[in-house]
């Protein structure tokens, strides 16, 4: 019976001073909320913004202890957010809403690429000058999303006679001659092959953003649990991203660096120029423009446009309310 | 002062040209004495080309005279004419010396 | 050991030659250098060009042999039948006996296997414990969208891959050659592809190869993508991540990027290069293509390494040219010295000697050269002047004496002559004068005057041939003897006579007087006299007219014996002057070498005949001087003698 009592005792000691020790560990705990991101693709400096507002500690300074998750082929973010294997995705404005016309409870806290950065390339000297002379030639699109501009671009400018090859993952198709016009993303194809060897007076681009086919692409997201649950947490990482974006544009050197270090620690071979190139275009594709144009808003006409795309395709049925999908957070 | 020496009928000549003096007169003094010791004894002296002659002149030609005379020789003058015959004969000498107009009058009278 | 530099031979010598020197060696190390550069530049394009073509053979060796493999799979899968089993045995033999192909597949277009599989590929692949089998085909593994499969199968040719980087981790290199293997159309048309035949191959023995040319001394390698991505490299960190653009792009050299082009178009090419390509160093670079992949193989040489051994064997040559300039220095100097010490020792003993100490000795300037020589004459010039200065002494000494004698002989000679005038004050019959100027410092010339009787008064006028001591001499001998003759009382011919022979005995050197001796009757006026070769006496009247007399007379004294002598007599009135001269006075030379003459002497005594007769003197004596202009050849001799009673 002593025995027992002595067993009491000690295991109530015990827990007293496990208390008294964990307390400062759980009330730190309690002031940093854990949350994760995960981008829509591999480290790079299409997501600087976040990259820097980890590494300068601005989501820590917002409560936030955010893990990046690494992204890619084989990992949708947007999946990963609605199934709850991450707390945020970035993600493309199309996806996003076909996901939500589809039922998923997801919402944009925002808005960062506001001017799509989707463009045709092509070779001068393969006479391709305007969007009529694509007809008859091969063109290579990605599939997904990224075919919906192409879709409306054909459209517009009438162009129905293209063989479409798939492009998939690489640009070598193309840079052997076997595409007469290839896709790609400003701040990424394109200038992998002026890396090649190609002279920028040597391509002739066709920006769909110029034509008036302006999709904007990446955003924030999130489950409408989460941002109904702790608003407060959703709006501190907007603003610490907006924050990491912020400073990324007025620290591009130093921003480079971290974008660097980041990349090199994920093993995937980059080199500076083109990460700085990469930095410099999502600069242009973010930096608000036009009257009543801020950081991270979504531009109802681009929603609605999108929309109108998404149902002529058929993809969708109809457009979800751009107030229950963009949720602007103060 | 130039000597001319000549030959002719056995006989030497010296033909003098220019002044005879006492700066000259070692030269004549010389050439008589060769011929002398060549064994000359008769020695003619020409004066027609003679424009001058000073003591010293005369005095070698008195001396010459005197040392022909002494080995059996002769001193015969020719062509004394204007100062030179005038210094002969103011000294005297004119009348004591065998003097001919021409050199070849001179040898002719040997 | 002072140097004067700046003026010293030694400086000059040592300015010259060396300048001279260093300029042939600066020249010669030059043109040396310039030609061994151009040299070793000239082969290092050459080995470049040489290593760079070795090379890339080498790789296009192996790659063509590599890719041949599949094509023969290709070849064999497109005309024989094979079941799935032989397939399957055929991809893994493929594996087995071809060490260098890692992996190998057969992967077919959807149906193309089966009519109703959409996808197969079995794929074998090396590990270290033998050959692996795994079906590509998947629901993860889309092949269909592999690079490995779509580029060829769009293109429709065989093709080697973009390198990449396994994704296996471990970061090896590789490449694909895929071959697409096709089946002939339905009724002969067209054929069309039916799969993709692949051989991965690891290019982990590029870099090998790389490495191994990098190892040595001069140059290295690296390899290029036909995109210009970097597959070998000596700088690991380039090594599939960057290509010749992006670091042209992060350098900023547009020139590179250039460059960069050139080489994934062209088939080959050289330049020399300075840039980040290049590690910022002047190099030369050569590139070439490996054939069946586009790849571009480069090989660098930087320039420093080049030349390295120009370098060193240039500052070998510097360092020994220096040397030896600084030897050639020493020499000359030594040379400079040899010659200007001894140079230096002369002027100091010739300033000695221009100052009057002839004690030199510059013996010990050995030597067979110019210097020794120098100084050798030197030294005989300093003997020799030495005896020269000891004769001049001598004879100066000698002429001194005789000139102090002759000084001595002429103030005999002058004390001899009667100079004292009015020499008989008490007869006032007369008045007389007589002057003698010697021409040299003793006279030919002579006069004399004495009383043979109370009345009758000798006088002479003579002259001596010749000048000098010789006319001197025989002057005293003449002037002794007749004045001893006369004094006897005897005419003057007489007198005359006498003296001739005296004097023509023992006078072996012919000398010869002219003799004018006139006895003067003081009481009658009246003159006896006889001429002996002398010049006729003159007689001034007190109108100053002149005439002439005893031009008739007989030789001069002492050239023969026994002559006959002639004498005149002449009346003196009074007033009327005589005068006896010698013909110093009338053949006086102008430096025209014109001769005073009769006539001027004649109208110079007619305008002083009113002069005391010494003041008419002085008159002849300042004329003949102006006329002679200082240059008296013959002795002057005047005596005047005037009637008073």
């Amino acid at each position: 019976m002593i025995k027992q009592l002595i067993r009491i005792v000690t295991l109530g000691l015990v827990l007293a001073l496990a208390g008294a020790l964990l307390h400062p560990v759980i009330a730190r705990a309690d002031a940093l909320r854990r949350v994760s991101l995960i981008p829509q693709w591999m480290p790079q400096a299409q997501f600087a913004g976040y990259m820097v507002a980890l590494k300068k500690g601005f989501y820590r300074e917002a409560g936030l202890d955010l893990t990046l998750l690494p992204g890619g082929p084989g990992r949708p973010s947007l999946e990963c957010v609605i199934n709850g294997q991450a707390s945020f995705a970035t993600g493309w404005l199309t996806t996003a809403i076909q996901r939500r016309a589809a039922g998923a409870p997801l919402v944009n806290l925002a808005q960062i690429v506001q001017r799509s950065a989707l463009m045709l390339v092509t070779l001068r000297s393969s006479g391709i000058h305007r969007p009529r002379d694509l007809n008859g030639k091969r063109v290579g699109l990605w599939g997904g999303d990224f075919s919906l501009p192409p879709w409306v671009f054909f459209r517009k400018h009438e162009i129905r006679d293209i063989r479409i090859v798939p492009q998939y993952h690489s640009i070598d198709l193309f840079l052997k001659g076997g595409l007469d016009a290839a896709s790609a993303m400003w701040y990424n194809e394109y200038h992998l092959m002026i890396n090649s060897g190609i002279d920028p007076d040597e391509l002739n681009t066709f920006m769909f953003a110029e034509d008036g086919i302006n999709f904007p692409e990446d955003g924030l997201y999130c489950r409408e649990e989460l941002l109904q649950a702790a608003p407060e947490v959703c709006g501190a990482f907007v603003l610490a991203s907006l924050r990491g974006w912020t400073y990324t544009f007025e620290h591009p050197e130093e921003a480079l660096t971290i974008v660097m270090d980041s990349v090199r620690d994920s093993g995937v071979g980059a080199n500076t120029a083109h990460q700085r190139w990469m930095l410099a275009r999502m600069a242009d594709i973010i930096r608000p423009r036009g009257p009543g144009a801020r950081l991270g808003r979504l531009d109802p006409d681009d929603y609605n446009q999108v929309g109108r795309v998404l149902m002529e395709k058929g993809l969708i049925d109809s457009l979800p309310p751009y107030i229950d999908f963009f949720k602007e957070l103060p | 002062m130039q000597i001319v020496v000549s030959e002719k009928g056995g006989a030497k000549i010296m033909a003098l040209s220019g002044r005879l003096d006492a700066v000259t007169v070692g030269e004549a003094e010389h050439q008589l004495n060769t011929l002398i010791e060549s064994g000359q004894s008769i020695v003619v002296i020409d004066f027609e080309t003679l424009e001058y002659i000073s003591s010293a002149g005369l005095r070698f030609v008195l001396a010459g005279a005197k040392k022909l005379q002494a080995r059996n020789g002769k001193l015969l003058l020719a062509g004394l004419g204007g100062v030179v015959k005038e210094v002969f004969e103011l000294a005297g000498f004119y009348d004591l010396l065998p003097v001919f107009d021409t050199p070849d009058q001179a040898i002719g009278s040997l | 050991m002072r140097f004067f530099f700046g003026r010293s031979l030694a400086t000059r010598m040592v300015l010259y030659v060396l300048g001279g020197t260093v300029l042939v060696f600066v020249i010669i190390m030059g043109d040396t250098y310039l030609s061994s550069r151009d040299i070793i530049l000239q082969q290092a394009r050459q080995n470049a060009t040489d290593l760079a073509d070795a090379m890339a053979q080498k790789i296009e060796k192996n790659m063509w042999g590599i890719a041949k493999v599949p094509q023969a799979l290709a070849g064999f899968i497109e005309i024989c039948d094979w079941t799935d089993k032989t397939l399957l045995k055929l991809i893994q033999r493929q594996v087995e006996d071809h060490p260098e192909i890692y992996g190998s597949a057969v992967a077919f277009e959807p149906g193309a296997y089966h009519p109703n599989q959409r996808s197969y590929a079995p794929y074998f692949y090396r590990t270290p414990i033998g050959i692996r089998f795994v079906q590509l085909a998947t629901d993860n593994y889309d092949y269909f969208m592999m690079n490995w499969y779509h580029v060829p199968r769009t293109l429709g040719v065989a093709d080697w891959s973009e390198p990449y980087l396994d994704e296996g981790g471990g970061g090896v290199i590789m490449s694909t050659y895929s071959v697409p293997f096709f089946q002939t159309g339905p009724e002969g048309g067209a054929p069309h592809i039916r799969g993709i035949i692949t051989a991965d191959v690891s290019l982990d023995w590029l870099s090998e190869l790389i490495a191994r040319i990098s190892r040595e001394k001069t140059g290295y390698a690296f390899l290029m993508s036909e995109f210009g991505t970097f597959i070998a490299h000596p700088r690991t960190e380039y090594i599939m991540r960057e290509s010749v653009f992006s670091l042209a792009e992060t350098y900023k050299e547009p020139e590179l990027r250039k460059l960069g082009r050139d080489m994934i178009r062209k088939p080959e090419g050289f330049v020399g290069l300075n840039s980040i390509l290049t590690d910022n160093k002047p190099a030369f670079l050569a590139y070439t293509r490996v054939q069946s992949t586009g790849w571009c193989l480069a090989v660098v040489f930087p320039k420093d390494e080049l030349l390295n051994d120009l370098y060193v064997l240039n500052q070998r040559a510097a360092i020994m040219a220096g040397i030896g300039i600084l030897l050639l220095f020493l020499i000359i100097l030594l040379i400079a010295r040899s010659i200007t010490g001894p140079l230096r020792r002369i002027v100091q003993a010739t300033a000695r000697m221009a100052g009057g100490d002839l004690e030199i000795d510059l013996k010990d300037i050995r030597g067979r050269d110019e210097v020794g020589r120098l100084a050798r004459s030197f030294d005989r010039m300093s003997t020799e002047l030495k005896q020269y200065i000891c004769d001049l002494t001598e004879a100066t000494a000698a002429r001194e004496r005789i000139e102090g004698e002759l000084n001595i002989a002429a103030q005999i000679q002058k004390s001899i002559l009667p100079c004292c005038f009015p020499p008989f004050p008490d007869r006032d019959e007369f008045d007389l004068y007589a002057m003698m100027q010697p021409a040299r410092e003793v006279a030919g010339d002579f006069y004399d005057f004495f009383f043979i009787d109370d009345d009758r008064l000798a006088l002479i006028m003579a002259d001596v041939s010749g000048k000098g001591i010789p006319a001197s001499l025989f002057m005293m001998v003449s002037r002794t003897m007749l004045k001893s003759i006369a004094t006897r009382g005897e005419p003057p011919d007489v007198v005359l006579a006498e003296a001739n022979n005296l004097l023509c005995q023992g006078n072996d050197t012919v000398m010869f007087v002219t003799v004018f001796l006139a006895y003067y009757d003081v009481g009658t006026g009246r003159l006896t006299y006889a001429n002996g070769g002398h010049n006729p006496a003159l007689l001034l009247d007190s109108e100053g007219h002149v005439r002439e007399f005893g031009q008739k007379k007989g030789a001069a004294l002492g050239f023969m014996p026994d002559l006959p002598y002639q004498v005149g007599e002449m009346d003196l009135k009074t007033g009327e002057t005589l005068v006896l001269y010698t013909d110093g006075v009338t053949e006086a030379l102008s430096p025209e070498e014109e001769m005073f003459g009769e006539e001027r002497f004649a109208a110079l005594l007619g305008r002083n005949r009113g002069l005391a007769l010494e003041d008419q003197g002085n008159r002849v004596g300042i004329t003949l001087d102006e006329f002679q202009a200082g240059n008296q050849f013959d002795d002057i001799t005047i005596m005047f003698m005037k009637r008073k009673r």
